[in-house]
């Protein structure tokens, strides 16, 4: 029998008991409704303390540290260098991954000479937490990955530059230069510096070095720079396509330059930045695979995501047990249905029909009830969910709180909904198929 | 019952009965050995059929008559493939039914034979048309051809006019007219009729009997039918079968 005919068959046997179909659909679409209203809200939930909780970087940050730097125990472990920054970044569930740079060195511009930390930040980073307002963009612009003379200036900085009365934004397109100290071999293809810095850097005790001097041009001025706020006291950011050749030959602190202990190759730090909180843990194994040390707060979160695990399931079988009473009444529909109809199933039989034909159109008649009650319980559940979240924000309001959409209702929910329904419907039709077809065409004929 | 003229029958045959001597099997359409059916129902075997031999040849008009509960029903079932032997040899158009299975004897069904029954089973809520389309449906025929082969298996018994019917708006006689253009539709080599006039009046028996034996004559189409009216089949079947208590007393042979 080909399909067309197997619905239409099947079609015509629902038609032929509307009533009964109709509140058997309506039992599957109560339980979908039930199950997808739970999982949305649910879900919507989630989204919305995710998207809290991946807001703060700390929260979606892995530092990686090379075991050997960390623990100076062998040299047996991976180089936390170019290459592995690049394997950090094409792991699943990474959102971006550099190294955490900031070069010590002197920040010279209308005359003054300050000791600043410049801190190599993708440009993408600075925009987001302008974005998120973590950072406030004060004056001018920030930059773009490629603009290797930008420089970005905090408001801190910016006020030891000028007098009181003279606003930030008069420094904005002023060149200046910040020298950084370096040792001789590695500052190829710079600017090679004045005498005046020269002398300068030999009067700061830097003179067995090679200061390499980075013209720059400031575009912006922020308040609150720094991956991780204004606390780690980082005043000057470049995109980090700028600062990173420079880190090789330069010094970690002001201590290091001191004694002479270059950072080398490797980073000392690379930020893992995952897509969300969820992925933090994944991710950070992956990183320890690669045979790196990778420091979260995972700990810290992970009753987080265990509340919405439990938190979903707990929904999921509110939702559940409304279905498995839909699929008690299919099965009890269909074995009605087998016994109503168990003089045309003989016939079926005696026209030709095998086993498996019957087994299909009773099948075919289960997947009928389950895709209408399907369909029938994403609406539902869709009303509900926004019925409740309507009523939800009206209490918000009453206590003073912030309307917020609690409801998420994405395509998985929606496939997912209905691929549940035809599968919980094929399932029950199950049991009520095979009877029919092991109905015995003789007996069929001869009683009904 | 009396046959009107025209469709009157052939006289009966009425043979010898015992094991039959085939002198040509390429034309026998059935052929049992020895065949039985028997039940269990508790401590008792039925014996419903018990030790039938018979031949029937390509093209005969054969009826099979005997006391209700005789086995005549149930050697049918066992013909149509609707049961299967508890022992014998049953061969049905070269086919042996006792040897196939579940499915095996579906598809025989589905393509060797069409069934009459006596009270017409026909699927209440279809038309007419959709009626007599159910085997093909089941044979997996284009849809196209289907509604060609249904026109021609209702022109056949008169019905062309009444294809969009339902059964409850057609005559018993009509109903059992649908129920043999659904038998017819599919071709079949073989023709079963169980009691088909057993819910007829007699004015409509004589059309419907005169009906099957003009398809047995015009096609050559082998017709094995079920009656307890030996009269009436006697007036139209080659050869009359009578059964006894699960043996056959009459007619084995051609």
């Amino acid at each position: 029998m080909i399909l067309r005919d197997q619905f239409s068959y099947a079609f015509a046997n629902l038609r032929k008991t509307r009533l009964r179909t109709f509140l058997t659909a309506a039992g599957v679409a109560t339980g979908i409704g039930a199950m997808t209203s739970m999982v949305s809200i649910g879900s919507g939930t989630q989204r919305n303390v995710l998207r809290t909780l991946n807001e703060q970087y700390v929260l979606t940050s892995i530092m990686v540290r090379s075991v050997h730097n960390a623990e100076r125990s062998g040299d047996s472990q991976p180089p936390l260098d170019t290459s592995a920054v690049r394997k950090l970044r094409a792991l699943p569930g990474v959102r971006d991954a550099f190294p955490v740079i900031g070069l010590p060195g002197l920040l010279v511009a209308r005359g003054e000479r300050l000791f600043q930390n410049l801190e190599g930040m993708p440009a993408w980073l600075l925009d987001e937490q302008i974005e998120r307002g973590r950072v406030e963009l004060v004056a001018g612009r920030t930059y773009a990955a490629d603009e290797t003379t930008a420089l970005v200036v905090s408001e801190r900085a910016a006020d030891r530059l000028l007098p009181d009365s003279i606003p930030a934004e008069v420094l904005l397109d002023e060149s200046v230069t910040f020298v950084v100290a370096q040792v001789p071999d590695s500052a190829q293809g710079m600017e090679p510096p004045s005498e005046v810095l020269v002398a300068g850097a030999a009067q700061l005790g830097l003179g067995r070095f090679r200061p390499t001097m980075l013209s720059l041009t400031i575009v912006g001025i922020v308040k609150g720079a720094g991956t991780f706020g204004d606390f780690v006291g980082v005043s000057l950011l470049a995109p980090i396509e700028t600062v990173e050749p420079l880190h090789s030959a330069s010094f970690r602190d002001l201590g290091a330059l001191l004694t002479g202990e270059v950072q080398g190759g490797g980073y000392q730090l690379v930020q893992v930045l995952t897509e969300d909180v969820m992925a933090v843990a994944q991710v950070q194994d992956n990183v320890e695979a690669l045979g790196f040390r990778a420091q979260s707060i995972l700990d810290e979160i992970a009753e987080v995501r265990r509340a919405f695990v439990i938190m979903n399931g707990l929904l999921a079988m509110i939702g559940g047990v409304s279905l498995f009473v839909a699929a008690m009444m299919i099965v009890n529909t269909l074995v009605m249905a087998v016994l109503e109809r168990t003089s045309e199933i003989g016939l079926l039989k005696a026209l030709g029909a095998t086993d498996a034909d019957v087994t299909r159109l009773f099948l075919t008649e289960a997947g009928v009830i389950g895709i209408a009650g399907g369909v029938g319980g994403l609406g539902l559940g869709y009303l509900v969910a926004r019925v409740t979240n309507a009523i939800a924000n009206i209490q918000f309001e009453r206590v003073g709180e912030v309307r917020v959409d609690l409801v998420a209702f994405p395509s998985w929910l929606m496939l997912g909904g209905l691929a549940f329904a035809l599968s919980v419907s094929l399932v029950a039709g199950w049991y009520p198929a095979r009877r029919a077809a092991r109905v015995d065409p003789v007996v069929a004929l001869r009683h009904y | 019952m009396p046959i009107p003229s025209g469709i009157a029958g052939r006289g009966s045959v009425l043979s010898d009965t015992g094991s039959s001597v085939h002198s040509d099997a390429s034309h026998i359409a059935i052929r049992s050995s020895d065949i039985k059916r028997h039940f269990r129902r508790g401590e008792y075997t039925v014996r419903a059929v018990d030790g039938i031999t018979l031949d029937v040849h390509s093209g005969e008009l054969v009826g099979i008559v005997g006391t209700s509960g005789s086995g005549k029903t149930t050697l049918l079932n066992l013909v149509g493939g609707l049961d299967t032997p508890t022992d014998g040899h049953l061969e049905v158009m070269g086919q042996r039914l006792d040897a196939l299975d579940s499915r095996g004897l579906a598809l025989y069904r589905r393509s060797v034979i069409g069934i009459v029954f006596q009270s017409f089973q026909l699927l209440p809520a279809q038309t007419a048309f959709e009626n007599v389309a159910l085997p093909l449906v089941l044979q997996n025929v284009a849809r196209r051809e289907r509604r060609s082969l249904v026109e021609t298996a209702l022109e056949r018994v008169s019905l062309i006019d009444r294809m969009d019917h339902l059964p409850s708006e057609l005559s018993a006689g009509q109903q059992q007219r649908v129920a043999i253009a659904r038998a017819l539709v599919k071709q079949p080599r073989l023709l079963l009729a169980d009691e088909p006039t057993g819910n007829l009046d007699s004015r409509t028996s004589v059309e419907i009997l005169g009906l099957l034996q003009r398809l047995n004559h015009e096609q050559q189409l082998t017709v094995v039918l079920v009656s307890h009216d030996e009269t009436a089949v006697e007036q139209i079947a080659d050869r009359v079968l009578r059964i006894e208590d699960g043996r056959l007393v009459a007619g084995g042979s051609p």
